[in-house]
């Protein structure tokens, strides 16, 4: 595995449309600054979200239980599937009970962490994502690179490419004639579709009933025309009562792109008669983060994306660079649970700066939580631990430190290659400056 | 089944003590109907007033510019041109221009409006165009005065708070109307404050 460092060299390539990035993420943040600042109860919502998510999850058995049954007397049909592979099974079955050979999704972070139209084409199933920018990335055979905005790392060139080649439109960086072809295209596939496959922002224990929020309206318009809909939702999706959507739905869209609300909120109970609704219940590694007490509050997450268009180093970066299905600081304390040793290095791609934290709206302690990844990672790391070791020692004692800090001048001075060389890829992108005629203890012997 | 019992003896052994269920938001701010307004105008809608227009018919000509319009309407004050028989399938929506559909209630603080009643379920979202008739009264602050409202929703299994026109900035953040669903959103309010 290369890891975030490594792994980012390809997108700092090019310096202007990090750049670009940069900002537009930033542009984001400002916009739900705005938007959160316009409410004067915004951070008692945060705090209120935060109770109730620990609440949930303090009774997330019970929780289920009532939600299950209840769904089920709404006419919604109820599966559970302990991991990936188990929801991938699922899905299949019910698909080859109907007998197709496509189905539309709208945009669901949880199939993609099950892999799951990776494993339906394998069965010959073709999976038409619907969310344009997931649409565009899925031409590209690309992953989406951030959670609310798939394609935000693409440039509109880039986009009119892929039109280009998928649908023979004429190379046009028009965003508005761009969209308009997807729509045409798209309507063949909606019309078209049998089975719809969405994912779920909130499950609701007390109803039994579940929302769905998108601004394109591309989920409704899968499930309502065809007629099965499979909704896949992670089990820390599920909120107490309906009531408590008031608290969810004014913070979600405002901390995620500075609307005041999606374009569509979608609250399913039961089907259309003749119709059906799958629910799958998926931990997939859930429950246990759930039994670790300096991670469990990530389960709180209700996939905004403010941590990521907040944080200095996923703008700088970009989202690929994390090779995790969730990137960013929210993706980088979350994919270590599943696999320690391949996102060893996300905890790192941080600078603690803590500002992901402050616009959390459920209050997760994420800066926190990547500290205590690093303390946890390195444990496993021999040279990373000797490095810590020998740092902490250094940092403690005066007379190392001055030793220390001599000896690298020393051969910074003498060896400036040599020494940018040893210091990759922390150098790699910004190579040391000169060293200066002398230290700083020197200078402030003599000056003091 | 196997499965399902897993996964819930791991949460028993794993959650953590039991949280009282936290007491209800309270202490929000309020909104008016010129809040609403803007909400509206911020989120691409728009909004007219039915005894300024005049005549609809006419209206809707001038406004969306097209002599064949197909107008499906559900509102009692207005009969379209289009009608669904059942069983309502896709081929009989897919050519709607102008869908006219009731709202049950509006949403100042974000220019969101309830909508539950429609022949098929689909209808809000294949149209071209979309006109939600609501009372200048049915009008909430809040989205929790709005789940105050939906305590008592029992009738039909799905409903949806519509804020806009459907929307997307996935290419490059350039902001385009009319994604997949209505590439329009009119408010038409039926009465004086």
């Amino acid at each position: 595995m290369k890891g975030h460092p490594q792994q980012s060299i390809e997108f700092l390539k090019n310096e202007g449309r990090v750049n670009w990035h940069d900002e537009t993420l930033w542009w984001v943040r400002q916009r739900r600054d705005n938007a959160a600042h316009g409410l004067t109860e915004w951070e008692r919502l945060r705090e209120k979200a935060s109770e109730i998510k620990d609440y949930t999850l303090s009774h997330l058995d019970e929780l289920l239980l009532n939600f299950e049954e209840k769904a089920i007397q709404n006419g919604i049909r109820v599966h559970w599937a302990g991991d990936a592979k188990e929801h991938n099974q699922i899905v299949h079955r019910i698909l080859k009970e109907k007998k197709i050979d496509f189905v539309v999704k709208s945009k669901s972070m949880l199939t993609e962490e099950c892999g799951l139209n990776h494993f339906l084409e394998e069965q010959g199933i073709e999976v038409i994502d619907t969310d344009l920018g997931e649409r565009i990335v899925q031409w590209m055979q690309q992953k989406p690179s951030h959670i609310v905005l798939p394609a935000i790392h693409l440039k509109k060139g880039d986009i009119g490419a892929v039109f280009t080649e998928k649908l023979g439109l004429p190379q046009t960086n028009d965003a508005q004639v761009l969209t308009e072809a997807a729509r045409q295209d798209m309507r063949k596939y909606f019309v078209a579709s049998k089975v719809a496959l969405t994912g779920v922002n909130f499950g609701l224990a007390k109803e039994g009933a579940f929302v769905v929020c998108t601004n394109e309206g591309n989920a409704d318009m899968g499930v309502h025309i065809a007629d099965v809909h499979i909704a896949s939702m992670g089990i820390e999706k599920l909120i107490p009562k309906q009531e408590h959507l008031g608290v969810f739905l004014r913070l979600l869209a405002r901390s995620a792109t500075g609307q005041p609300i999606t374009t569509y909120s979608s609250h399913f109970r039961s089907p259309s008669p003749g119709k059906e609704i799958h629910l799958i219940l998926v931990d997939n590694g859930r429950s246990a983060i759930l039994g670790k007490p300096d991670f469990r509050s990530s389960l709180k997450c209700i996939r905004c994306g403010a941590c990521m268009n907040t944080c200095p180093v996923f703008r700088k970066t970009g989202g690929h660079s994390y090779e995790s299905v969730i990137p960013g600081p929210i993706g980088a304390i979350l994919s270590p649970h599943k696999d320690p040793v391949r996102y060893k290095s996300l905890p790192f791609a941080s600078s603690l700066c803590g500002s992901c934290t402050a616009v959390c709206p459920v209050k997760i302690d994420i800066d926190k939580q990547l500290y205590l990844w690093r303390q946890e990672l390195s444990k496993k790391d021999n040279m990373g631990r000797a490095a810590h070791f020998l740092a902490g020692e250094i940092l403690a004692s005066p007379s190392w430190f001055n030793f220390g800090s001599r000896s690298f001048y020393f051969f910074h001075k003498k060896f400036p290659a040599l020494v940018n060389r040893l210091l990759k890829p922390f150098t790699g992108k910004r190579p040391l400056p000169e060293a200066a005629p002398q230290t700083f203890r020197e200078w402030y012997k003599k000056n003091a | 089944m196997n499965s399902r019992k897993e996964i819930l003896s791991r949460i028993q052994k794993n959650k953590p003590e039991a949280k009282a269920m936290p007491v209800g938001f309270t202490g929000m701010s309020s909104y008016t109907f010129n809040d609403f307004l803007q909400m509206l105008e911020k989120v691409g809608g728009r909004s007219v007033k039915l005894h300024e227009i005049g005549d609809l018919r006419t209206w809707l000509r001038q406004e969306f510019g097209k002599e064949d319009l197909v107008v499906y309407s559900e509102w009692g004050g207005y009969s379209g041109n289009h009608s669904l028989v059942d069983p309502v399938n896709v081929d009989q929506m897919q050519h709607i221009d102008i869908a006219i559909l009731e709202g049950e209630f509006a949403v100042a603080e974000n220019g969101a409006i309830w909508v539950e009643k429609f022949r098929h379920r689909a209808i809000p979202f294949i149209t071209q165009h979309l006109l939600l008739v609501i009372s200048q009264k049915a009008m909430v602050s809040t989205m929790h005065e709005a789940y105050e409202l939906l305590k008592s929703w029992k009738a039909p299994g799905f409903g949806v708070f519509i804020s806009g026109p459907s929307k997307t900035a996935d290419i490059e953040q350039s902001l385009v109307y009319g994604a997949h669903g209505p590439r329009s959103l009119t408010i038409v309010f039926l009465d004086n404050l």
